[in-house]
């Protein structure tokens, strides 16, 4: 049976933009890393800001790691952002930056899911689930660790 | 003094009434705007031979003005790109251009109306830039959808850092809207705010309150033109001459924007760059500013710009609002017009109309022998400020 998912999705706008949806797809958290210099860079770009290399490896990454910061969207102004507009009942959203174990310490945007509110704050650990929300979309969840798997 | 310290001057500026929701129409406002600062300045409208502008689009785009004004030989015209970062910058350029010798009068402005609400931020999310970055692709899916939610993640980083309030944010809130109150021409000129309303008030993203975000949906326009200080002294009333301008990307420009919160420090903003060669092109310090037109599309953001232009050191910015410094009176009053907060959203041009009052006298909420006044613009990237002296 399809499964189908509402609300906005990935509109494959940036260059890197397949690629790191695919590897989610496999069940992967892959970063670009400079094949130069060695310097992880997200959101991919073209060019290594860095060494100015243009040659990238996806590169497997922990799915562990910290909040960078977060917020709760309480879902004002949604005319800000028309191509994005959320449906009422979705809101809170739990926004969620974080930032990831190992070399370069790369940084994604994600949510916090199963209400977990009360044990977030900035720093605590988080690791990264993968939510498969349609047949073609999977996106990276954060749970803070050491909290029970819903259902 | 260094660079072109001193050596222009805004000569005059016009403004509009500010209005929300009334669908004006934007060419008008800008015509009103800029005939009133040609007629400020002592020139003739005709007499512009130079314009800058910055978006995002509008209507009153530069050819309509030069065709509608009737000017007959503009030699200067460029745009700065980039919204709420660009007011200071815009005239700084304006600046550069007349010391250059490019251009005599310069006319910068800024228009608002729905339009920039509504079909233009359609096009803004669907930008080049926008779409290059990825912000539809790694921020928007997750909920992460406008302004209000990045001053939020900014705000939780400032609070785990230094323990910065809610409530420290309410004082520049509160603040910024005493101004208001006293300036008939601000939008809630009749809405009072004290500290206990702040913190009831509802909440747009995270802990900040409606009265911690910019005004939104407003129409208006200001203008100021830009001349050789020479060319600017008037019997009639003080100059304001341009002692410093300065522009910034920060550190690690490939994360503009809102993807400044990628950064591993996401409470130090571009300004902290800017500051430097601000000051040092005016010669001056922070001690040597009287007053300042703070960029207040949020509160927290203008607790950043206190750190990052160097009122007070990182992390102190909340104790250094809670101790009256930014209120009229204080050491550093901020945003005397009302600002965005609370007498109108127009990308902080507003914020350069107020400086050149406060350095004439002729605020609502003027600061007693005021000489200096800082003025910036947005943050986080890019950014940009100025600083006015009167002459």
């Amino acid at each position: 049976m399809t499964k189908t998912y509402p609300l906005p999705v990935p509109r494959y706008y940036n260059r890197g933009s397949r690629t790191y949806y695919d590897h989610l797809r496999s069940h992967e958290l892959r970063i670009p890393q400079c094949t130069s210099c060695e310097r992880f860079t997200f959101p991919p770009q073209l060019m290594c800001p860095r060494c100015h290399g243009m040659d990238w490896e996806w590169t497997e990454v922990p799915r562990r790691g910290v909040v960078h910061t977060f917020t709760v969207v309480h879902g004002f102004e949604p005319r800000a952002v028309p191509m994005f507009s959320w449906p009422p009942e979705e809101y809170p959203i739990i926004v969620v930056v974080v930032e990831l174990e190992g070399p370069g310490r790369p940084k994604i945007v994600t949510n916090l899911r199963d209400g977990d509110l009360d044990d977030l704050a900035v720093g605590v650990a988080v690791d990264i689930e993968f939510h498969d929300v349609s047949d073609d979309l999977t996106l990276p969840v954060a749970r803070v660790r050491g909290t029970a798997q819903a259902s | 003094m260094s660079g072109f310290s001193g050596a222009t001057a805004i000569a005059g500026y016009g403004e509009t009434e500010y209005w929300t929701g009334t669908e004006r129409d934007q060419l008008r406002l800008t015509l009103d705007a800029i005939t009133a600062a040609a007629a400020d300045a002592g020139i003739d409208v005709t007499d512009i031979d130079g314009i800058v502008r910055y978006s995002i689009d509008g209507s009153a785009n530069d050819q309509l003005l030069v065709s509608n004004l009737g000017l007959q030989d503009l030699g200067f015209s460029v745009e700065i790109p980039f919204y709420g970062g660009s007011a200071c910058a815009a005239v700084g350029s304006a600046a550069a251009a007349v010391h250059a010798g490019l251009a005599g009068a310069v006319l910068v402005y800024r228009a608002f109306s729905l339009l920039d609400m509504t079909e233009f931020a359609k096009r803004n999310s669907a930008s080049v830039w926008a779409m290059q970055a990825g912000v539809a692709d790694y921020m928007r899916p997750y909920g992460w959808l406008s302004m209000m939610d990045t001053y939020a993640l900014t705000f939780e980083s400032h609070a785990a850092r230094y323990g910065t309030t809610t409530r420290q944010l309410g004082e520049i809130a509160v603040a910024i809207r005493e101004n208001a109150n006293r300036n008939p021409n601000a939008l809630l000129h009749d809405v009072p705010l004290t500290l206990e309303d702040h913190e009831s008030a509802s909440l747009v993203s995270g802990r900040l309150t409606v009265d911690d975000v910019t005004l939104s949906d407003c129409e208006g326009a200001a203008a100021v033109i830009v001349t050789r200080a020479d060319d600017a002294i008037s019997p009639d009333r003080p100059a304001v001459t341009i002692r410093a301008a300065a522009a910034g990307l920060g550190r690690d420009p490939s994360l503009n924007w809102e993807m400044h919160l990628f950064r591993d420090d996401p409470t130090i903003s571009p300004a902290a760059w800017a500051a430097p060669k601000l000051f040092a092109m005016a010669d001056m310090t922070p001690a040597d500013i009287d007053v300042a037109q703070m960029y207040d599309c949020a509160t927290v953001n203008v607790l950043l710009q206190l750190e990052d232009y160097g009122f007070c050191a990182k992390g102190e910015g909340g104790s250094f609002v809670e101790d009256g410094n930014v209120a009229l009176g204080g050491s550093l009053p901020i945003t005397t017009s009302g600002g965005m907060l609370a007498e109108a959203s127009n990308h902080g041009f507003n914020h350069v109309i107020e400086a050149v009052k406060q350095m004439r006298g002729e605020s609502h909420s003027q600061v007693d022998d005021a000489a200096t006044c800082l003025v910036t613009s947005s943050i986080p990237t890019p950014t940009s400020s100025l600083i006015l002296a009167r002459a």
